[in-house]
């Protein structure tokens, strides 16, 4: 009976040592699946003297900003297309954003543009497994001790028959929802590799879906994450990538405010320019 | 039974005391530098910082630099908003004199009193003299509109805009935006132009260090353990109410001269809540010094050196540095080395004399000197010049938190000298450093409004601070919006904010603090999605946003994980994957151990009796237990309901006990039985 009266006391005191100080671990920051760079825009602002000024367009926004030193220079903003939100969002469907961009010469698909891989092999260590990606060929789950292959599985082996089938159902490119912010997406472009080692908790042979996104500087394996149990997903940066139009909304744009020496005795006109 | 409680009590409070000293010390940075980031081999002759005349070399390279040493905290961050949050402390007066300056002032203030009360007429008429004095090139107010266009608070939130201005205040001096404009290069990966920046703010914030030993750190305090306000930590701000400095003042009117020399430390750094006021801790100190106190002999040379509430006097501060040294306090050979470095205060410069006392203070374990010594051998002052040394001896500083040691290591990464390039860690390492600069005090100003519960004010400052890219503001600033809501008093583009706004900043800002390694922070933008606060719900993005908060180790994340895969919520059904995430969580957080093991329950129940009742009544628990957790924690946790509960079960065991003992012995008192031991 002691027991039973014992037994609240217990778990209240459980979640009172839950309570205590929680050491607030702050490690060398990491990159996460989403990585670092900041996806808004990056601003440059260029000057131009008097005598070659910036020719705006129509309706560009400027504003007269002043030097400490008395110089004042009229600046001329980019012009971004602003959603409600107030972010860049491409509303059009995608399905027709590819049809548009077809009629356009020289468009690559993204199986050419990601041919600068062929024949190439990444490899990135996450704590005891090392994963090595050999492009169109396989991807493998290996543990080196002293550059000596200990342990291997493999994770998938490239099969277009798979790749023919997913993409049927869909398009070239998906998507993956990014929580950045309720609307931001990344895109990538999906190949499957499967008939990889059997998988002794499911009893059918791992596979992987390895995923294709645009971004710099240079091609590297960015993340692996297991989706269900031995069914994987390996994303793979790719520059090339960001030369197809729908991909490159994942580089931050770049904008030029462009500002001119104004002379010095400019007076402000308050019509048209704020 | 009894017992459980008070030893509860007393673990942690010895827990919040042990927490206390490393509060004042400098956050443990590890730094990794591996052998490969040590340049290798001997400086060869066309090495251009060898070169003495080469503007790279020792000579330009003036770390004991003297130009900015003489300027005032007002002079090093120029629009600084000192004047309104300390109007008592010695500012120069004399830069009233311009219409501008009349103009930036008058707004800031209006602007301050507007975020507390939330007027939002008296808000934009602050806006329109700032905007007035920025029409006039005034650096400080467009550094200030900045602001309020990267937020958007009463204007647009336009980031062009925002950068402009920026741009245009940082090259007309203004310190803050050059740190706004760091900050957002390093978020954009662009180094180059961010590692310039933060040089130049990490040497301005050097030079406002103390020349013998390390400030005690003034990090900015967060305001929240988690999701709950950090009431311990808060309670230790009360500045002149708080009991223990009221006793520490006591003890030291009573004469007790470590209790004097502790409260012209406060006083002197504006610590603990209270405001800094030179003329109060010169008063203390002298006070001490009569009872020959050395820390506090040591302070005075510091005092005389920099002209701090006196008048500048470097042959009375070396006679204090010397009387400290006597006694035994082995940092103050720093402060004596480097005026012997300088010649401040002697008849000239000796450099033999300088790195003998360094020596003195290397030897006795004080940082500053290795520190010193590092510098020393770095520029080949007085000795000859060994780079591999310096290394050593700069690394072993900041090893121990020095940060001026951060700063010579920053300076190594940037210009590849004893280090290999690396602009990524040298602008890291500036960052640590330029965060200690004057402008800091924003955080000790927003402390006080907060303690003060002026919210508004305080989300103000905060707001202000995340800007200049300190991730603790940035938290601090998310949570107080998320917390208070509309109490926040937060500032939208026309009025008020509205819910979607506060929201999104809020958003924004947590994300930032992610992004700079607060794992919390991408914990809170999951729930936000997974809970549907403020944006709808959306489990897919939940996911990725615990992944990401998983993978910075957090562990209320994983389980969340494992929690949302056993339901197949936003993740694909997977019972395995869900215990394996139960398991990490477990292994990253022991306290972890009573949900876990609920919840490692659950999936068992599932994976075995998929088809029976007790599915649906474990599914249904999400309901049940927050109530029940949430009642436990307020009704029974309270301090006074626990103690009386405890006392209760206590009293009803003995009763029970009791009763039963009467009901055995009553039966048997006819046979003569053995005493019963109640067991």
């Amino acid at each position: 009976m002691r027991l039973l009266l014992l037994l609240p006391l217990i778990l209240i005191s459980y979640s009172l040592f839950s309570h205590v100080l929680a050491d607030q671990i702050f490690p060398a920051h990491l990159g996460g699946s989403f990585g670092r760079s900041s996806r808004e825009p990056k601003f440059n602002i260029e000057f131009h003297p008097e005598d070659s000024p910036f020719h705006p367009d129509e309706d560009q926004e400027s504003v007269v900003m002043p030097q400490k030193n008395g110089q004042k220079f009229l600046c001329f903003f980019p012009k971004v297309e602003k959603a409600k939100s107030g972010m860049p969002v491409i509303q059009q469907n995608t399905s027709s954003m590819i049809v548009e961009t077809e009629k356009r010469v020289k468009l690559k698909t993204p199986d050419e543009l990601l041919e600068v891989l062929k024949d190439r092999c990444f490899i990135r260590q996450e704590g005891w497994w090392s994963y090595e990606f050999c492009y169109q060929k396989k991807l493998r789950q290996l543990h080196l001790e002293d550059d000596k292959l200990v342990q291997e599985f493999v994770l998938g082996e490239y099969d277009e028959e798979a790749i023919a089938a997913y993409n049927q159902n869909r398009s070239d490119i998906s998507t993956l929802k990014d929580p950045r912010s309720k609307d931001a997406s990344q895109r990538y472009h999906a190949h499957q590799y499967t008939n990889g080692t059997i998988c002794d908790l499911t009893n059918m042979p791992r596979e992987t879906e390895v995923r294709f996104v645009c971004s710099e500087p240079r091609a590297m394996i960015s993340s692996i994450t297991e989706l269900s149990t031995c069914k994987y997903a390996l994303t793979v940066q790719c520059p090339t990538l960001c030369k197809h139009q729908l991909f490159q909304e994942e580089r931050p744009v770049s904008h030029i405010i462009n500002c001119n020496a104004l002379p010095k005795d400019y007076k402000e006109t308050r019509e048209g320019e704020e | 039974m009894r017992l459980q409680y008070p030893t509860c009590k007393i673990a942690l409070s010895l827990l919040i005391l042990s927490l206390y000293p490393l509060s004042l010390t400098a956050r443990p940075f590890v730094l990794v530098i591996s052998q490969d980031d040590l340049k290798e081999g001997p400086i060869s002759p066309d090495d251009p910082t060898t070169d003495p005349t080469h503007p790279d070399s020792a000579a330009e390279w003036d770390e004991f630099g003297d130009s900015d040493f003489h300027k005032s905290d007002e002079e090093l961050d120029p629009g600084s908003w000192r004047r309104i949050f300390e109007p008592n402390s010695t500012s120069t007066a004399s830069e009233l004199g311009t219409e501008s300056d009349a103009l930036y002032y008058s707004g800031i203030s209006k602007m301050t009193s507007a975020a507390s009360s939330g007027d939002v007429r008296l808000m934009e008429e602050a806006v329109g003299e700032i905007e007035a004095a920025a029409e006039a090139g005034y650096p400080a107010a467009q550094s200030v509109l900045g602001f309020l266009y990267g937020t958007g608070q009463m204007r647009e939130r336009n980031k062009a805009k925002a950068f402009l201005y920026h741009h245009f205040a940082a090259e007309g001096g203004n310190m803050q935006s050059k740190m706004a404009l760091a900050y957002t290069y390093v978020r954009q990966d662009m180094f180059e132009k961010a590692v310039k920046l933060y040089a130049k703010l990490a040497e301005v914030a050097v030079n406002s260090f103390l020349i013998s030993k390390d400030s005690p750190v003034i990090e900015p305090i967060r305001l929240h353990n988690g999701a709950e306000e950090n009431k311990d930590v808060l309670r230790k701000f009360r500045g002149e109410e708080d009991e223990d400095f009221q006793i520490l003042e006591y003890q030291a009117q009573k004469g007790n001269a470590g209790a004097m020399y502790k409260i012209g430390l406060f006083y002197y750094f504006g610590l603990r809540g209270l405001r800094r006021d030179h003329a109060k801790a010169l008063s203390w100190f002298l006070k001490a010094v009569e009872k020959g106190e050395p820390r506090s002999m040591e302070l005075l040379g510091e005092i005389y050196a920099r002209g701090a509430g006196v008048e500048r006097n470097y042959s009375k501060a070396l006679e204090w540095l010397t009387l400290a040294s006597k006694q035994q306090l082995y940092s103050a050979y720093n402060g004596m080395g480097y005026l012997y470095v300088k010649g401040y205060g002697v008849e000239k410069k000796n450099y033999t004399k300088a790195k003998e006392y360094f020596e003195k203070a290397a030897d006795n374990e004080e940082v500053g000197g290795h520190y010193n010594l590092g510098v020393m051998y770095l520029k080949g002052i007085g000795v000859k010049r060994d780079v591999k040394l310096a290394c050593k001896y700069i690394i072993a500083a900041a090893n121990a938190g020095q940060p001026k040691a951060f700063y010579q290591l920053a300076k190594m990464f940037h210009t590849g000298v004893g280090l290999k390039k690396n602009l990524a860690m040298a602008t890291a390492l500036y960052k640590l450093v330029a965060e200690r600069g004057p402008w800091s005090s924003l955080s000790r100003w927003a402390l006080e409004s907060y303690l003060k519960n002026d919210v508004g004010k305080a989300l103000f400052l905060y707001s202000r601070m995340a800007e200049l890219g300190y991730e603790v503001a940035q938290s601090n600033a998310a949570w107080i919006l998320d917390k208070y809501e509309e109490h926040s008093m937060c500032m939208g583009e026309s009025g008020f904010c509205v819910d979607t706004e506060r929201h999104q900043r809020a958003h924004s800002l947590w994300w930032q603090a992610s992004e700079q390694g607060n794992e919390h922070a991408a914990l809170l933008i999951g729930d936000a999605y997974y809970y549907g606060r403020g944006t709808a719900r959306d489990y897919e993005r939940a996911a990725e946003a615990y992944m990401h908060a998983k993978s910075q180790s957090n562990a209320q994340a994983m389980f969340n994980l494992g929690y949302m895969h056993e339901h197949g919520e936003g993740l694909p059904y997977d019972l395995h994957l869900a215990k394996r995430y139960y398991d990490e969580a477990l292994e990253h957080d022991s306290a972890a151990k009573l949900p876990v093991t609920l919840a490692l329950t659950s999936l068992w129940i599932r994976k075995n009796y998929a088809d029976s009742f007790l599915v649906p009544l474990i599914d249904s628990f999400p309901e049940v237990y927050p109530k029940v957790e949430t009642w436990v924690e307020n009704v029974l946790l309270e301090e006074g309901n626990a103690t009386i509960l405890t006392l209760f079960a206590c009293l009803l065991t003995v009763l029970y006990l009791r009763e039963r003992q009467r009901r055995h012995v009553a039966p048997v008192a006819g046979e003569a039985q053995p005493p019963i031991v109640p067991h």
